[in-house]
């Protein structure tokens, strides 16, 4: 189903030739107002408003059902392609949400993604659930 | 090939000297106008050059991927600094105008002792490589 007015948003972040989308910002939330001519009137989380913004731009964002397994725990990320890399301590995490992303509202995505915030820089990670493992007693 | 349709770009050239802010991503909303989408949700459009971006990539290889490392930042004949000690936070390739050549594997990083981000071109042996540091 593609995307209708009140749909909770953010802009897709990945491409055909950048597939990972580890852009170390948090993304930018808004809501979906109403269709325009030529594409969706949106507003964002800082009040900001664009109008003819096209669904393949925009994943429709929903609660994981793992939300409230993951919310607020520390985690450790393994997100490194290079097994024999795997990324070290300083790239543990606090969970700050867990969602899906569906470009353009078109699909039932599976796939959960936690929005992780780095525990010593001020960095947000984007990653699948299955790399994030919950560290005990944190 | 030129920009086209839902290409991932930033503004061109890198971060070669340490910066307050990581690079802002966009997502090509129209590669004829220019229209961009940017990762804040600013929209701009009728960008009048196309050079004034850079195409992002994955990066080449899975053996050389240090995304979420702990690196030193190498400064050639200058040696190296504990502070220049930083996260590896993002990797990408840059491909201007989405022309055609694809560049290095460069990699985001952000500085464990003051914040601030750099871009670094792993490859690069006179100014400013990456050396992965064990057990960090």
């Amino acid at each position: 189903m593609p995307l209708i007015a009140g749909n909770l948003i953010a802009v897709h972040r990945v491409s055909a030739e950048l597939t990972r989308g580890f852009i170390g910002q948090p993304p930018m939330f808004g809501r979906v107002v109403a269709a325009g001519a030529t594409g969706w009137e949106i507003l964002w989380a800082d009040g900001k408003r664009t109008a003819d913004i096209s669904g393949a731009a925009l994943d429709r964002i929903s609660s994981g059902g793992q939300l409230s397994v993951y919310f607020g725990k520390v985690v450790e990320l393994d997100i490194n392609s290079a097994a024999a890399f795997s990324p070290s301590g300083a790239f543990d995490a606090t969970v700050c949400s867990v969602y899906t992303r569906d470009q353009n509202g078109d699909n039932s995505p599976t796939d959960q993604i936690v929005l992780c915030k780095l525990l010593n820089a001020d960095v947000y990670i984007e990653t699948l659930l299955a790399n994030a493992t919950i560290l005990d007693n944190r | 090939m030129p920009l086209v349709n839902g290409d991932i770009v930033t503004m061109a050239n890198g971060l070669d000297y340490m910066q307050p802010q990581p690079p802002r991503f966009g997502k090509v909303e129209d590669s004829t106008g220019i229209d961009i989408l940017w990762e804040d949700g600013k929209f701009v459009q009728g960008y009048t050059a196309g050079t004034a971006f850079d195409v992002l990539h994955d990066v080449l290889t899975t053996t050389d991927d240090l995304i979420g490392k702990v690196v030193r930042v190498n400064l050639g004949s200058y040696g190296e600094s504990p502070a220049l000690d930083a996260v590896v936070i993002s990797g990408y390739r840059r491909e201007n105008n989405g022309g055609g050549t694809i560049g290095a594997t460069r990699y985001l990083v952000r500085l464990l002792s003051n914040g601030m981000y750099l871009e670094v071109d792993h490859t690069r042996t006179a100014f400013a490589s990456l050396t992965r540091l064990d057990n960090r």
